[in-house]
């Protein structure tokens, strides 16, 4: 395990008052109130009486330009980034960069655009100065951005001198320097490694492009003329919404467009308030690791996220996230824009993605050094792949146990999704077409959906943290590559099992064609431990999973007209791949299959309704075995049909079988009669009697422990192998050297599984769940 | 000599326009639709509209044909009875999708994947590979496959879809199957998709011939029925049916692939106000076709239509050509409603023909589009014809409800409606043109539709678009589409081929088979050979781009000078559809070659009205701006409004159906055709 630096030396950026967080040395944390130069003025007066249809077309008509901000960038770009991954985001801010709309793009852009207007007006407002027809470059992770190839192009917004607003946008670019091509750099050891970094510049003064510091922003890259058209759109992008806006200034006036704005975030604040009044105070933690931060690493990085919810205000941490190391980490910025994919999706989703009414009440205190709030100069071009994306889908579990309580906001839980990592496939050779080229098979971008409170997810439905992404066809992927796919099918079991299922991932196999050779390299993690964790009893998903079968027998199989639908089909010499081996070679003969991680589950599986779980047998979504030993279900002999009655009994007798042998014999706790006083998850009450309130098992009612204390350690601990959690996973020494254990956590009464943990065993059991009860209901 | 009738089956009413070929009268009448049997509204037009020529039905010379129903079979989800055949490895095909979620809004849970057109079970996975140069790997296991297509015939399947993998590169496997599963198995309907859509993408093609199979025994058996009923078709009248391309085709052509008749609803109306804006001297127009529950929105540049291969039925991809059309849901019937937090909203959700609008006095309780309409004075007291008395009263106490939320008098609460309305449709407008990198300023606004006339000034306003033109009989403009629709089929190959390396016969032998095959098929039509128009174009893109541009050959480039002019031609067309090209720098890929075959039908002689220039007004009343209170109105009868009559807002225009607002500022004038073109005055 990465142990790091002593955690003692270590602290909250709200702890380290007398460190200056500029975005230099140490990331850039806006302050509450910014510093901005008399220079500047900023337009400060809004009509605060609207009308509702003046509000309603004005709303409509701000949303619309954002969307139209988007499909100019994308039709201008041309590049595959833009139109294919849809890599991008625009957004509008009001005059001191509170957000009014963000665009249904990439969503983890929306938390570094804020804090680089924030830094815009703090540090350019005397020098060089913001005025009208000014735009600003910036790359810089430190400052806000996500990592070094995503790029912004700010662009303030006047009316008669004064500043009326901000429009932006962000779009990854396809190479901007360092040590590996398209910027991507697995085995960077820093930032110095990477691409070039860019703290806010002024790229257009008086609206003419400086061509000095567009030349010195090109020059890093491999490829300037794509890099130089992807400005050209973001310029257009900018210069069309800014056109726009000002047109519906001159239409209803300056006074009553910032009156909508205003009125859009306090709305949002509004609704984000009444979601939070409804929600106990309390803490609420999740944890889950990275693998492999350079190649030859063998360590797991531990990180954790905690969602406080103090009255009205949330406050997100990363304490027990491990230091930063390697070539996975991400800046305060990069953290910040995750977590907020998650508000987004699970709170401020009714506002039209409108976070900034939330923001108003949200603070972010991760601890500095770690590898998601990493100081300068740590390697940080792989973020949004690994530091990012491990630090998004944690936060789905924590908000989600918040939200639980409530029955109305239960609805919108959501588990974590698929492709919690990315199982990258990074290929280059000769293409069948004689040239030469360089790409990421794309697959994995169907992703999954996680289990909601109230039903499945959904197979391939998707990465969630970018919603509108499309998958290439097979037909695609052939004619453009030099590949042939053997087979896409969703894999049986890749959903976490549950009361209700995770979403199924998929696997994609193919084998070059028409070429010698392709050159790979692959870059993951969540190959031996989990990412996809279950939720309140449930399950995980499949973990990603790397298959390449060296000189196997499929050209003759094909020759003889026996294709396969599975790797497993294929005789061979299956050859283990590293999370970041580099330079390896595929022939024509080399089968390669690649998995990616589906959603995880909701809830106890043995729970899981025995219609449903014929269901799932019927169209292939579990297989029979994991009916049997994780659902607990007796199946008649079609292996299909589900004898309801059967497996009620099997079920209790598998819960008698677990207390008997996790109790040692102990006799269970004695009863308390309290009543209820919340639900705090699927399986676990907050009940109270007259000695207080007290965690129960929401089966039995047997009393795990006053509510101050950690219901786990009140339970029973069954410690099993990880590969017992899902069917597809499978031994995680191949890739760690930590111990990996999946923990049964069981009521003491009746032995029903209250909550699960995947974790290192020298890890502590995590006290998911704190609350601070008000005194009487 | 004989009666032209052109038949537009709607989901609840069929209009019908019937024109005399000897001497041009029309005659324009409504029936209500038959869902359950098309077939029977369809002879009630016939019969009506014979009537009402004074003639029999067997003056019937021909009969056009367009229609909602083929959509509506796909929107009501009855999806029993479809089975699919797909290449080993692949059975996951319509599950794994594309997955994008629709409009990305909001949380992912409000998106579950569309209910699914073939469940999994029913999916079928046979033996035979081809590559997407159309070289067979594995030969197609035609024993698993007739055992395939006779299990699903077991489980109760009855329409079959074949999509093997490159089958748009070697149709062979798909060919042989088809024949199998016709001999083993003759009671069962099957498509194949290298006949439904032989291009490339195998989630698309798949949902493409899934949904022509879906739809072919209902589309058959009513298109059979009328046609043998009327005794139209073969050795009879021409029966000639509507195609989403904008073209119409015979109806047994029309019931092999019945996925081109899908979304073909508002095409003909597009042809209908294509040909009134040539006649009034316009090239460049938006059309705009309001609607009780939507609005249709297309962009026609240089009088042609534009074309998209990108249209979805709900979440269902639907790839073959049509006429490229927007529509959103605002339209006369769309409900005024309050949201959640408090926020005034308009549609999509519409009160319908049933109850429909408050003023109906049918039942309905909440306010529409058209009520507003009403309290604002800008329809009637009772729809023209005076069938339909308009309860004004009910309409103003209802919005007096809805304003009381927010402190509004009913008629600006009205108002607020109304231009929320406009702002939705809007939307649909950039759609086609901003997003597109149009400016709706220089396109001119043909308005139609029962509401067009309504809304036009006030979705202009929004625009800066400074040009309207309301064609004559605008609420049937669709039915009179369909009689200047000529007969086009599309034909299309994938070939994908680098400029660098690429042999330019082989390309031209493609697309000179493709002309073959067309122009055989339009002269089985009926269509003598000088009446055939070929068009070429393809679907280009520069390597390594995952979207392809739509290239035209302009008429007259043949042989190799095609294939050079597509090569050349890309570059510009690429720039200005995005802004830039990479003309020198980058290799360049042709990926769909295609043809369009055109039989050009005689048209009906232009109609045109009579010298004006004296209209006066038939009475006054107060009418609701947002901008000036209330203001009195004169109102004009539209068939009082002659060649060459000019006046100047504020005013009104009602006819049957129909009702045209002209504010403040904007001018109207009426040329012989009796097209009204609005213009604002600068």
């Amino acid at each position: 395990m990465n142990t790091g630096a002593p955690a003692a030396t270590m602290r909250r950026i709200s702890e380290m008052t007398e460190t200056h967080f500029d975005g230099v040395s140490k990331p850039y944390v806006p302050p509450a109130q910014l510093s901005i130069s008399d220079k500047l003025t900023l337009h400060r007066e809004w009509e605060s009486d609207i009308d509702p249809v003046t509000y309603e077309v004005i709303r409509h008509n701000l949303w619309n330009i954002n969307e139209e901000h988007g499909a100019t960038i994308q039709r201008i770009s041309g590049s595959p980034v833009a139109i294919y991954a849809l890599d991008l985001n625009p957004s509008i801010l009001t005059e001191d960069a509170e957000f009014v709309y963000f665009g249904p793009y990439m969503q983890y852009m929306s938390g570094v655009t804020d804090t680089q207007v924030k830094w815009i007006l703090e540090n350019r407002s005397d020098n060089p100065g913001i005025a009208e027809g000014d735009m600003f470059l910036a790359n810089d992770p430190w400052v806000g951005a996500a990592h070094q190839m995503d790029v912004m192009v700010i662009c303030p917004v006047f009316w008669e001198g004064e500043l009326f607003c901000w429009i932006t946008n962000c779009l990854h670019q396809y190479d901007i320097g360092g040590i590996t091509p398209g910027s991507f750099c697995p085995a960077a050891e820093s930032a110095f490694d990477e691409g070039i970094l860019i703290p806010p510049v002024k790229i257009v003064e008086n609206d003419v492009v400086r061509r000095d510091i567009e030349e010195l922003y090109l020059r890093s890259s491999r490829k300037p003329e794509m890099v130089a058209l992807d400005f050209r759109a973001q310029l257009a992008g900018n210069m069309s919404a800014r056109e726009r806006l000002l047109q519906l200034v001159r239409r209803y006036g300056p006074r009553t467009v910032k009156g909508v704005m205003k009125r859009i975030i306090d709305n949002a604040e509004t609704a984000f308030l009444a979601k939070l009044e409804r929600l106990p105070d309390g803490a609420w933690s999740d944890r889950t690791y990275v693998e492999a931060c350079r190649p030859g690493d063998r360590r797991t990085h531990r990180v954790q996220i905690t969602v406080t919810k103090q009255g009205n205000r949330l406050i997100f941490d990363n304490d027990g996230t491990a230091p930063q190391d390697g070539a996975m980490n991400a800046t305060y910025s990069g953290w910040r824009g995750s977590v907020m994919v998650a508000i987004n999706e699970l709170l401020a989703w009714d506002q039209y993605f409108a976070v900034g009414g939330a923001l108003r009440h949200i603070d972010f205190d991760p601890t500095a050094g770690t590898l998601n709030c990493a100081d300068f100069p740590a390697s940080v071009s792989t973020a949004p792949t690994q530091s990012m994306e491990i630090s998004l889908y944690p936060a789905y579990n924590a908000i989600s146990k918040m939200l639980y309580s409530d029955e109305t906001l239960r609805g919108d839980i959501m588990g974590i999704g698929g492709t919690s990592q990315w199982p990258a496939t990074l290929f280059r050779g000769i293409d069948q077409w004689g040239e030469r080229y360089g790409y990421l098979l794309i697959d994995p971008i169907g992703g999954s959906i996680g289990a909601f409170a109230h039903g499945d997810g959904i197979n391939t439905g998707g990465q969630a943290r970018t919603p509108i992404c499309q998958l290439p066809n097979v037909e695609h992927n052939e004619q453009n590559f030099p590949l042939l796919v053997l087979y896409r099918k969703e894999l049986p079991d890749s959903g976490g099992a549950g009361r209700y299922r995770g979403g199924l991932s998929a696997e994609t196999c193919f084998i070059p064609h028409n070429t010698e050779r392709i050159t790979q390299d692959t870059l993951s993690s969540g190959n031996a431990t989990p990412t996809s964790t279950g939720m309140m009893g449930g399950y995980p998903s499949t973990t990603n999973a790397y298959q390449f079968i060296r000189e196997s027998d499929i050209l003759e199989r094909m020759a003889e007209s026996r294709m396969v639908e599975d790797h497993s089909e294929v005789s061979g010499r299956p050859e283990h791949l590293e999370l970041r081996q580099e330079n390896f070679d595929q022939h024509p003969a080399d089968v390669y299959a690649v998995r990616w991680s589906g959603g995880g589950g909701f809830g106890d599986p043995m729970r899981r309704e025995a219609a449903k779980i014929q269901h799932d047998l019927l169209h292939r979504n579990i297989t029979a075995e994991a009916a049997r030993t994780i659902f607990g279900a007796v199946l008649a002999e079609d292996e299909i049909t589900v004898d309801a009655e059967a497996t009620r009994e099997n079920r209790a007798a598998i819960l008698v079988e677990r207390l008997a042998r996790l109790g040692n014999g102990a006799p269970p706790p004695a009863k308390r009669e309290g009543g209820t006083r919340l639900h705090a998850t699927d399986a676990l009450d907050v009940r109270e009697d007259e000695a207080g309130a007290y965690w129960a098992c929401g089966a039995c009612g047997t009393s795990l422990g006053p509510v101050e204390g950690n219901y786990k350690l009140a339970c029973l601990k069954d410690v099993r192998p990880v590969s017992d959690s899902n069917p597809l996973i499978g031994d995680p020494a191949l890739f760690v050297d930590d111990a990996v254990e999946f923990r049964l956590f069981c009521c003491p009464g009746c032995g029903t599984q209250i909550e699960n943990e995947i974790a290192v065993a020298a890890d502590p059991i995590l006290r998911d769940i704190s609350l601070r009860l008000a005194p009487d209901g | 000599m004989g009666l032209r009738i052109a038949i537009d089956t709607g989901g609840t009413f069929t209009d019908v326009v019937a024109i005399d070929e000897a001497d041009g009268s029309r005659y324009a009448l409504k029936t209500p639709s038959t869902p359950a049997d098309p077939s029977i509204g369809l002879l009630d037009g016939v019969r009506k509209a014979a009537e009402a020529a004074e003639q029999g039905e067997g003056a019937v010379a021909r009969l056009l044909h367009g229609s909602t129903t083929a959509t509506n079979a796909v929107l009501q989800h009855q999806f029993d009875g479809l089975g699919l055949i797909v290449t080993e490895g692949f059975r996951h095909v319509i599950e794994i999708a594309r997955q994008s979620v629709p409009d990305g809004y909001g949380n992912s849970f409000f998106w579950v994947k569309p209910p699914r057109l073939v469940p999994l079970h029913l999916v079928r996975e046979v033996k035979g590979r081809m590559t997407h140069r159309g070289e067979e790997l594995e030969p197609l296991d035609e024993q698993a496959l007739v055992e395939a297509a006779g299990e699903l015939a077991r489980r109760g399947v009855r329409c079959i879809a074949v999509c093997f993998l490159h089958a748009y590169a070697n149709d062979d496997h798909e060919r042989r199957a088809g024949d199998l599963i016709a001999r083993h198995h003759p009671e069962l309907f099957v498509s194949l998709s290298s006949v439904v859509l032989p291009e490339y993408r195998e989630y698309e093609r798949a949902m493409t011939t899934l949904i022509d199979v879906l739809v072919k025994p209902y589309c058959q058996t009513y298109l059979r029925t009328a046609a043998e009923r009327i005794g139209a078709g073969e050795g009879g009248a021409p029966f000639l049916i509507m195609q989403s391309n904008g073209g119409v085709v015979r109806h047994a052509t029309a019931g092999e692939r019945p996925v081109t008749m899908l979304l073909s609803g508002p095409a003909a109306g597009v042809l209908g106000a294509v040909h009134m804006a040539r006649l009034a001297g316009f090239e460049d127009v938006l059309t705009l076709d309001v609607g009780g529950t939507s609005t249709d929105i297309s962009l026609v540049e240089g009088l042609k239509p534009q074309l998209t291969s990108q249209s979805l039925v709900e979440h269902y991809p639907v790839k073959t050509p049509m006429l490229d059309i927007a529509t959103v849901g605002a339209g006369g019937g769309s409900l005024a409603w309050i949201d959640d937090y408090g926020a005034l909203k308009v549609g999509p959700e519409s009160a319908g023909a049933d109850p429909g609008p408050i003023c109906y006095g049918r039942g309905g309780t909440r306010p529409t589009v058209t009520d507003a309409a009403l309290v604002l004075g800008r329809l009637p007291g009772q729809l023209i014809g005076g069938e339909l008395a308009l309860d004004a009263g009910a309409a103003r106490d209802a919005f007096a409800r809805l304003g009381a939320r927010f402190d509004l008098s009913p008629e600006e609460t009205a108002a607020g409606v109304f231009e929320i309305a406009a702002a939705n449709q809007v939307h649909g407008i950039r759609q086609v043109t901003t997003s597109r990198g149009r400016e709706p300023g220089r396109y001119v606004l043909a308005a139609f539709g029962g509401a067009g006339g309504m809304f036009a000034a006030e979705v202009a306003a929004f625009l800066a678009i400074g040009r309207i033109l309301s064609p004559p009989d605008p609420g049937n403009l669709s039915a009179f589409g369909l009689h200047v629709s000529d007969i086009k089929r599309d034909y299309v190959r994938t070939l994908v081929r680098q400029q660098a390396n690429a042999d330019a016969g082989e390309i031209d032998g493609a697309w000179q088979e493709l002309e073959r095959i067309g122009k055989a098929e339009v002269m089985a039509e009926g269509v003598a050979a000088e009446r055939i128009r070929l068009r070429r174009s393809a679907d280009v893109r520069y390597v390594g781009e995952g979207h392809e541009v739509p290239v035209e050959i302009p008429p007259g480039t043949e042989g190799v000078a095609a294939v050079e002019t597509m090569w050349s031609a890309f570059h510009r067309v690429h720039f200005d559809a995005f802004g830039f090209d990479y003309e020198g720098r980058q290799d360049v890929e042709a990926v769909n070659l295609r043809v369009q075959v055109t039989g050009q039908v005689d048209r009906p002689a232009a109609h045109e009205v009579a010298q004006g220039g004296a209209a006066a007004p038939v009475s006054s009343r107060p009418v609701y701006w947002r901008e000036s209170g209330w203001v009195d109105c004169p109102i004009f009868r539209r068939e009082d409004l002659g060649a060459g009559e000019r006046l100047d807002g504020p005013l009104i225009v009602e006819e049957y159906g129909s009702t045209v607002v002209v504010p403040a500022g904007w001018g109207l004038a009426c040329d012989r055709y009796g097209n009204l073109v609005m213009e604002k005055a600068r």
